[in-house]
């Protein structure tokens, strides 16, 4: 392959450039897409096509080793406590939960085989049995099923598990669809 | 909490599971521990060059995933996030160690199991390239292509200035294209 004139430092900086890492003084480049673009210089063209493969590999090198599961038990198991505050669920007893282990029971109980719900908030003061709470859902909904029947399960299946652990004064469910699912392969074959 | 058991969690992309840890779902962490763990051991295995330490690397980094996840403005970007983590992580461990010491990516040798995991050619004919151009380029050159972390990122851990891990990674790129000729 013919050598030609442009330093190989440009085409680095160029790739800078492109990628969004650094900035580039327009003359720099401007002269290497003026070379490029006239369809000339195959070899800057497969320099900087290889230095891309080459940095792709980068990643690749980091990707071929599984963590132990002793040490994934381990991680997992000694994982701070989130949210401890504790929630009053009845009015006529002592029962409650910690914050954390009620988001888990909602996520739970409204989550089913077509739509998760990944995140709950609740608006409103929950330490104050009757006091007004406006609960909002976060959910990704698998894909093909319609979103407004899957925001309406979720609602319904949320209000449900609420009503039948706790005495909430739920005024309102908000469902908000962050994500689209992946078919399920199951139902595909 | 039976209903859960209807998604299987390792079907879930990226995004999702980030918000169901960000709602505190230590399932949907795992997870993802178990997704990226692996190349955050691989990695940190390489700044440290021992197991023990690239573990310990890796729990700090899962530890600090799992209090900061709410910080992560776009969790389809989780894997580059977590590697960065662990990278800051290593780079720490071992700047403790060797006080004045260049940190220097570790070659690992053909007895480790991880290493002779990495088969393909080109990873290989990588290994070898990055074996031979000076430690503070391949170093600076892997934490930008590796654990995908900015010049301003490197800069910063590495307590040198972005011009400074500019320039090595240009020449280390320069290097690998040139000891890498004949790879297509």
């Amino acid at each position: 392959m013919q050598r030609c004139e442009m330093p190989l430092t440009d085409l680095i900086t160029y790739c800078d450039y492109l990628s969004g890492d650094f900035a580039a003084e327009a003359s720099l480049v401007n002269r290497v897409e003026a070379h490029l673009e006239d369809g000339q210089c195959r070899n800057c063209q497969e320099r900087i096509r290889r230095l891309a493969k080459i940095e792709s590999l980068g990643s690749d090198l980091f990707a071929s080793v599984e963590l132990d599961d002793k040490l994934l038990g381990q991680v997992v198991s000694e994982l701070p406590r989130r949210s401890q505050r504790l929630i009053p669920l009845r009015a006529n007893s002592d029962q409650a939960l910690t914050e954390a282990e009620l988001h888990a029971l909602v996520r739970s109980g409204a989550t089913d085989a077509d739509a998760v719900v990944t995140r709950v908030s609740f608006l409103g003061d929950l330490k104050t049995l009757g006091a007004p709470i406006h609960v909002v859902a976060r959910i990704a909904v698998r894909f093909g099923v319609p979103l407004q029947s899957a925001a309406r399960r979720v609602r319904r299946a949320l209000a449900h598990t609420l009503a039948e652990a706790t005495d909430f004064w739920v005024q309102a469910i908000d469902i908000e669809v962050i994500d689209v699912l992946p078919p399920d392969a199951a139902k595909m074959e | 909490m039976g209903e859960r058991t209807r998604m299987d969690l390792s079907q879930l992309p990226d995004g999702v599971l980030v918000d169901l840890v960000v709602d505190g779902d230590a399932d949907a962490f795992a997870h993802l521990a178990r997704r990226y763990g692996g190349q955050m051991r691989a990695m940190a295995l390489r700044y440290t060059g021992n197991s023990a330490d690239a573990d310990d690397v890796v729990q700090e980094a899962l530890v600090s995933a799992w209090e900061k996840m709410y910080t992560l403005r776009d969790g389809d970007a989780v894997r580059a996030w977590l590697m960065r983590l662990a990278a800051r992580k290593a780079i720490d461990l071992v700047r403790g160690r060797k006080e004045h010491v260049e940190l220097t990516p570790q070659s690992q040798g053909n007895n480790c199991p991880e290493t002779r995991a990495l088969t393909r050619a080109g990873i290989a004919d990588l290994e070898a390239a990055l074996a031979q151009i000076p430690p503070i380029q391949a170093q600076a050159w892997l934490l930008h292509h590796g654990s995908e972390m900015s010049y301003f990122e490197i800069a910063a851990q590495l307590g040198v200035s972005v011009a400074t891990v500019r320039g090595r990674i240009a020449r280390a790129r320069q290097s690998l294209l040139e000891q890498m000729e004949g790879w297509r």
